[in-house]
């Protein structure tokens, strides 16, 4: 006798065309709220004792939390109810682990760690960058060939970060089997020509801190400005 | 890289194929698990659980679209595994919802009139998603395969919740006459 839990497993063994064909990252749909970003690479997370450049001030109002920069401005995170990214084509996309030095250069001495995108055709013109900063996730990049598309629903709110415009949100998961929850933060911003976003994510528990760790290094790359991206060949 | 060399680094036993595979298809992966589960770490463990599965089963198996086979994959471990947390009272996502608007097809305590499954089953599917029309097989798939949210789909496809749980209520219909009749067919 078929029950609904084997018609939903049997669904699942249907031509592969029509799978292709409903793939959620195949569609980008016309009243989406996207934000493209590229993917950030793993890479490995470098411990960094850095001043405290932030005070918090933890306001949760209406799903919004707040830190407060030294400077006295804020950037508000508004939760948003759907997080989903989907990788984009990338066939013609070299990555390549980038020297301590390139690090060094290319974020104007931050303590990066990561990988470059280059083209893997013609010029072999560098993309972007992805990696981290003090276990924060980092993507820069300059062109529109991006490989991820981030699907972001839910209010945001726009904040001015010494005069640069940030975008900036979380999501909580659902409760795993040990009933943990995990937050992700995340904010995208614009210096001069090149695109950032940065990512954050841990255990709910710890959000000040992973919240906080986010704004220090959105804070540290919008002070050291644009990133030389000419500080790497490929 | 392209899925060919993917394919051919499992042939290989090479376990950069692993890298590469969750490098290219890790988020979509993601996508599928958390559609069923709702559990960001449940997701990643199901995942990690695909690449094993790829890795065991790629020799002998050398999927056509790495992409759609590595997806299959998510999806049955992830159904597996909800019923391992709804056993245990726990998990969530979309697949209790989903359930049961399949009940409408089945009936309430499922039906024994539907005996055939394997090769039938799947053929009496394709048959009916071939039937529907494109944006019709889209939602239905979108909410059955994927097991997307109908607030989503809605926002994706740009028209109304009202108007795809129109679309995917037809659609079950639709599936049930088609099982009815194999049913006849079968008996």
């Amino acid at each position: 006798m078929m029950d609904e839990k084997m018609l939903l497993k049997a669904l699942g063994d249907v031509d592969e065309s029509f799978i292709e064909e409903a793939d959620p990252s195949g569609s980008c749909g016309k009243s989406k709220k996207t934000a493209k970003i590229l993917c950030a690479a793993a890479a490995a997370a470098v411990t960094v004792t850095a001043a405290l450049l932030l005070q918090s001030g933890l306001i949760s109002l209406g799903g919004r939390e707040t830190v407060i920069l030294q400077n006295g401005e804020e950037i508000v995170f508004s939760k948003g109810g759907d997080f989903s990214s989907f990788s984009l084509a990338d066939s013609n996309v070299s990555v390549r682990e980038l020297s301590s030095e390139e690090c060094s250069k290319i974020l104007n001495g931050l303590p990066f760690e990561g990988t470059a995108r280059f083209s893997s055709e013609g010029e072999h013109e560098i993309f972007g960058i992805d990696g981290k900063i003090n276990d924060v996730k980092i993507s820069a990049w300059r062109t529109d060939d991006m490989y991820m598309d981030t699907v972001i629903v839910g209010s945001e709110k726009k904040s001015q970060v010494d005069g640069i415009s940030v975008t900036a949100g979380y999501f909580e998961s659902m409760p795993n089997s040990r009933g943990e929850v995990t937050v992700i933060y995340y904010a995208s911003f614009k210096i001069g020509e090149t695109s950032f976003y940065l990512e954050n994510a841990g255990d709910k528990k710890d959000g000040e801190s992973i919240r906080e760790k986010l704004a220090e290094a959105l804070s540290e790359i919008i002070e050291k400005g644009e990133p030389d991206f000419s500080a790497v060949k490929y | 890289m392209e899925d060919s060399a993917i394919v051919d680094l499992f042939f290989e036993r090479s376990q950069q194929a692993v890298t590469e595979a969750a490098d290219k298809y890790g988020k979509y992966c993601h996508s599928i698990a958390y559609n069923i589960l709702g559990s960001y770490e449940d997701s990643e463990e199901c995942v990690n659980d695909t690449y094993l599965k790829a890795w065991e089963s790629i020799p002998p198996n050398r999927p056509a679209v790495l992409k759609t086979y590595l997806g299959k994959l998510t999806r049955n471990l992830a159904l597996n595994r909800y019923e391992y947390l709804t056993a245990e009272k726990r998990g969530g996502g979309q697949t209790v919802l989903v359930i049961d608007e399949l009940k409408q097809v089945l009936g309430e305590d499922g039906n024994p009139a539907y005996s055939f499954d394997g090769e039938p089953l799947r053929k009496v599917i394709n048959d009916f998603l071939a039937g529907l029309k494109t944006e019709q097989r889209k939602i239905f798939m979108r909410r059955y395969w994927y097991l997307s949210s109908v607030k989503e789909i809605a926002r994706e496809y740009g028209i109304s919740e009202s108007k795809v749980k129109m679309s995917l209520s037809r659609s079950r219909k639709a599936l049930k006459k088609a099982l009815e009749k194999e049913a006849l067919n079968d008996g």
